[in-house]
């Protein structure tokens, strides 16, 4: 048994942290105020080639597979969790069905770009009626000739407003629905600069947190796209879709280890220098109690993430170890975030520390990418499905 | 064009907490990195990589320092050698592995260096290499711009000056040239999954024992007198008549 990354996971963890810290921490909180996405920041992430971790060197990647996918979420998940959700649904969900069902010619049209950054990537699965009930979708796909006319709305698309290239599940049988008759499809949203014919995104969402990572509707009227377009089998893109969410839950674990390790990182520093009643409150055994559970969460979610990562790479099952990673990352990250503003009082309230960002930032993880409630459902379904239980419908 | 760039690996220092009091620096974190100045100095390499120039690493230490030299591929540089020494050298023996490793790679036109690391700060190395090399050397270098045979260089002193060199020279390059830029993480994939890291061994290049002996030898680390706080003036008005009032400046 071998815990240790290898040496150029390591080198690239250490070069993901300097970019973190020297890149995307100094202009977090004034990206958080202004509401404004740091694309520069991300175009320079894709100009070193950081945005393509884990896909292989021939479509413009790093091979670094899923564990590098999780060095990179984990790093930025330190810093920032609104540019993590940026990255993550372009480097992860948006760019992951392309490389999963696209033909060879697709993914060498797409995948370069999306990796260096030149293009950035949003995945479009939810619609106002179709949320943790992802397969009652109704946005609809029409045959015609050798394109498909998709029609009607997505919603809550992270990156919706900036991205150009979105992977998209439709109707193209709605006797089937989603199983059976739906579609996935990678499409151009933007061209030479403007909005492609037919696509209008939405006003960015306000939301509690996140405030610069823009999320936004999207509406598809009379909107073409190529039949070549097509990821996986027509008829069978939410096989394409689930599979991708599975990766994301991964990554999405690692993302929130990386917020509870700075939680604890930052409770840690703080604890040792704020003295109270002549000691630091480190010499409390209150606080050394909430560092402590602290500790052996983020060591335990540690141990869970990269094994799943090594379950991905390794071309094993991981379905419910990537529910397990989205469940318990999340809820982790919430508790340590919950447990840093409280050592830090009244500091950890103020919108002048990272701290509150964190916690506005961080109860999404809960509900995004399917609910912590779905997860649990997941998971279930894998453990019965284990001793040969059917429990879903 | 051949230029080689020595580096430097230091202990990261934000792993690091020092104790006044007990007059101990604790390592923490024992993590490395290559040195600000010594990135600046490969940075500086880097530029003239489009003039059809080899860049060249060379650093002298234990087995860690294959990190540094692959990240100093990932920076730009073509080939990276490692002169193997787990002993504690002083500037002195580093200058002369160096000059060795130089001449042994031979028709080399730049040498860079960085100016001070941000460890000893002793800024010893360049010029050493330098007289070992029987080359000119450029210290506390902004700037560089090579034209055919000879090199321009800005300098801080007090202020800035232009000085020209023929080449080959050693030009010692200061940390604050360093932009930032970040290593392509493609190169450092490649660093570690394609590239090699030459390994060469102290005893190579024929030196004598006398210059592979230390000059300098570390006796204790002791810690500067601790200093008054100073007083914060409000704004430039304060400060000049501070500054007048403690005769620093004339009151004309």
């Amino acid at each position: 048994m071998d815990f240790e990354l290898s040496r150029e996971h390591e080198a690239f963890r250490k070069l993901m942290r300097e970019f973190a810290e020297e890149e995307v921490c100094p202009v977090a909180r004034k990206a958080d105020r202004t509401g404004e996405p740091a694309l520069d920041v991300i175009r320079k992430a894709g100009e070193i080639g950081l945005l393509g971790a884990a896909y292989p060197r021939e479509y413009g990647g790093l091979g670094l597979g899923e564990t590098g996918l999780c060095v990179l979420m984990e790093e930025l998940g330190k810093i920032d969790t609104s540019f993590t959700t940026m990255i993550g649904a372009h480097s992860g969900i948006g760019t992951a069905p392309i490389y999963l069902g696209g033909s060879q010619a697709i993914k060498e049209k797409y995948l370069p770009d999306l990796c260096s950054g030149k293009k950035i990537a949003a995945f479009a699965l939810t619609e106002p009626q179709a949320g943790s009930d992802a397969a009652s979708i109704k946005l609809r796909a029409t045959r015609e000739g050798d394109s498909y006319i998709l029609d009607g709305s997505k919603m809550w698309i992270t990156n919706g407003p900036i991205a150009n290239v979105m992977s998209i599940l439709a109707i193209t049988d709605p006797a089937l629905g989603a199983r059976g008759g739906a579609t996935a499809f990678v499409i151009d949203t933007r061209q030479n600069g403007s909005l492609a014919d037919g696509f209008t995104p939405g006003k960015p969402e306000h939301k509690m947190g996140l405030h610069s990572s823009p999320t936004s509707t999207l509406n598809f009227d009379n909107f073409r796209v190529p039949r070549e377009n097509i990821l996986g089998q027509e008829g069978l893109g939410f096989v394409v879709m689930m599979q991708t969410l599975d990766l994301g839950r991964v990554s999405l674990g690692a993302a929130t280890l990386g917020g509870a390790q700075a939680a604890l990182q930052q409770s840690m520093e703080y604890a040792a220098l704020r003295e109270q009643f002549g000691r630091p409150l480190a010499h409390n055994q209150s606080i050394q109690f909430m560092i402590a559970d602290m500790a052996a969460e983020v060591e335990a979610l540690r141990s869970l993430v990269y094994r799943t990562a090594w379950l991905v790479d390794s071309g094993k099952p991981f379905t419910k170890e990537a529910g397990i990673c989205k469940l318990l990352g999340s809820e982790i990250a919430s508790r340590c975030i919950d447990r840093a503003v409280q050592i830090h009082g009244a500091l950890g309230y103020s919108r002048d520390f990272h701290i509150e960002r964190g916690y506005r930032d961080g109860r999404i993880t809960e509900i995004f990418e399917g609910t912590n409630e779905i997860q649990r459902i997941l998971i279930a379904e894998q453990m019965f499905r284990e001793v040969g239980v059917k429990i879903r419908p | 064009m051949r230029i080689i760039v020595c580096i430097k690996q230091i202990l990261d220092p934000r792993g690091l907490t020092v104790n006044r009091k007990a007059e101990k620096v604790f390592v923490n974190r024992e993590e490395y990195l290559i040195d600000p100045a010594s990135k600046a100095a490969l940075e500086a390499a880097e530029s003239f990589k489009g003039a059809n120039a080899e860049v060249i690493a060379i650093s002298i230490g234990p087995a860690r320092v294959d990190e540094a030299l692959r990240e100093a591929m990932a920076r730009g540089a073509d080939r990276s050698i490692l002169i193997r020494s787990d002993e504690p050298l002083d500037a002195f023996v580093v200058a002369n592995l160096l000059a060795a490793a130089i001449d042994k790679i031979g028709d080399v036109d730049l040498v860079l260096c960085g100016d001070r690391s941000l460890d000893t700060a002793c800024g010893e190395v360049a010029p050493r290499l330098a007289e070992a090399l029987n080359l000119p050397s450029i210290l506390n270098a902004a700037k560089i711009e090579i034209k055919e045979d000879s090199l321009t260089a800005t300098v801080r002193q007090s202020g800035f000056l232009n000085v020209e060199s023929k080449l080959p020279a050693v030009v010692a390059i200061m940390a604050e040239a360093f932009t930032g830029k970040h290593a392509s993480a493609w190169r450092l994939i490649d660093a570690y999954k394609k590239w090699s890291v030459e390994t060469w061994s102290t005893s190579d290049f024929g030196l004598s024992a006398e210059d592979l002996h230390p000059l300098a030898t570390k006796k204790e680390v002791a810690f500067p007198p601790e200093r008054q706080f100073g007083t914060q003036v409000k704004n430039a008005k304060e400060l000049m008549m501070m500054l007048k009032r403690e005769r620093i400046m004339s009151n004309e």
